[in-house]
């Protein structure tokens, strides 16, 4: 039975999203379109693999390759994310920087 | 006992004034937080030399595929102990830097990649399956290239 590469690009992004959690939206775009590619070349492995023009051996290569590529993907968006969670707390502590130099009318911090 | 009571009223301003000393002190300190390691442009440089000669090699070898093969040709050798060599060294320099595991796992698995490709080139690989390798690895570098620029920060 043929991959349907849709459902397949569906299954990782969920995965992916349930894992994220609340950052996901911080890598949808970059990480969807990373595994999209991922999941289309999945499924050509397979449907090459069914036409008898690759050998069980290139394609358990072959998408262990794709695999190895998803993980790197989805490690740089994770990464991304730690990224952006430092942004937002030093975007906090500035806040606070300036309001204590304010409040004491020099910079202090 | 007025003395008393002057020292007790004069202690406790002392003691708050070192506290917010103390705390200013903790605020200066913390006003930017790390949580991962800086940009490295090395790696950068590396992974971008990678790529490159990457798809040199893949370019090659879309020309005529590559039939299966028990031994490895002496350019696919070459090729191979150069990139496991180029990684390792971009390994020790990722793990020299602290916070840095995200990059130090995405080179590990990179490294397993080319391993990989050297068991896919005894396995053979038609040319029309070259673009797949292609695809596999630019994926990959073009991810650590990613992580390694957004350690940027914003910087120009």
């Amino acid at each position: 039975m043929a991959i349907d590469t849709n459902q397949l690009l569906k299954q990782m992004v969920t995965a992916a999203s349930a894992a994220f959690k609340n950052k996901w939206p911080d890598v949808e775009e970059y990480a969807t379109s990373e595994l999209t590619k991922i999941a289309e070349d999945i499924a050509f492995i397979e449907a090459q693999s069914l036409a008898g023009k690759m050998t069980p051996e290139q394609a358990k290569l072959q998408l262990h390759l794709q695999t190895n590529a998803s993980k790197i993907v989805l490690l740089a968006a994770h990464g991304m994310t730690i990224l952006a969670v430092e942004a937002a707390i030093n975007a906090a502590l500035n806040v606070i920087k300036e309001a204590v130099n304010t409040a004491l009318g020099f910079a202090i911090l | 006992m007025i003395t008393t009571i002057t020292t007790r009223h004069s202690i406790v301003p002392q003691r708050a004034r070192f506290f917010v000393l103390l705390f200013t002190l903790f605020l200066s300190a913390c006003t930017t937080v790390t949580l991962i390691a800086p940009y490295d442009e090395a790696l950068d440089v590396g992974i971008t030399e990678l790529q490159k000669s990457t798809e040199t090699f893949l370019i090659q070898l879309e020309h005529t595929g590559r039939p299966p093969g028990p031994t490895l040709t002496k350019e696919e050798q070459d090729f191979l102990d150069k990139t496991s060599v180029a990684i390792t060294s971009l390994q020790i320099r990722a793990d020299a830097h602290p916070k840095n595991e995200i990059t130090a796992q995405q080179l590990a698995i990179l490294k397993d990649s080319f391993s990989t490709l050297g068991e896919l080139l005894k396995a053979g690989a038609p040319k029309d399956q070259i673009q797949l390798i292609r695809n596999a690895f630019n994926a990959s570098t073009g991810a650590i290239l990613k992580l390694e620029l957004a350690k940027k920060r914003g910087e120009k």
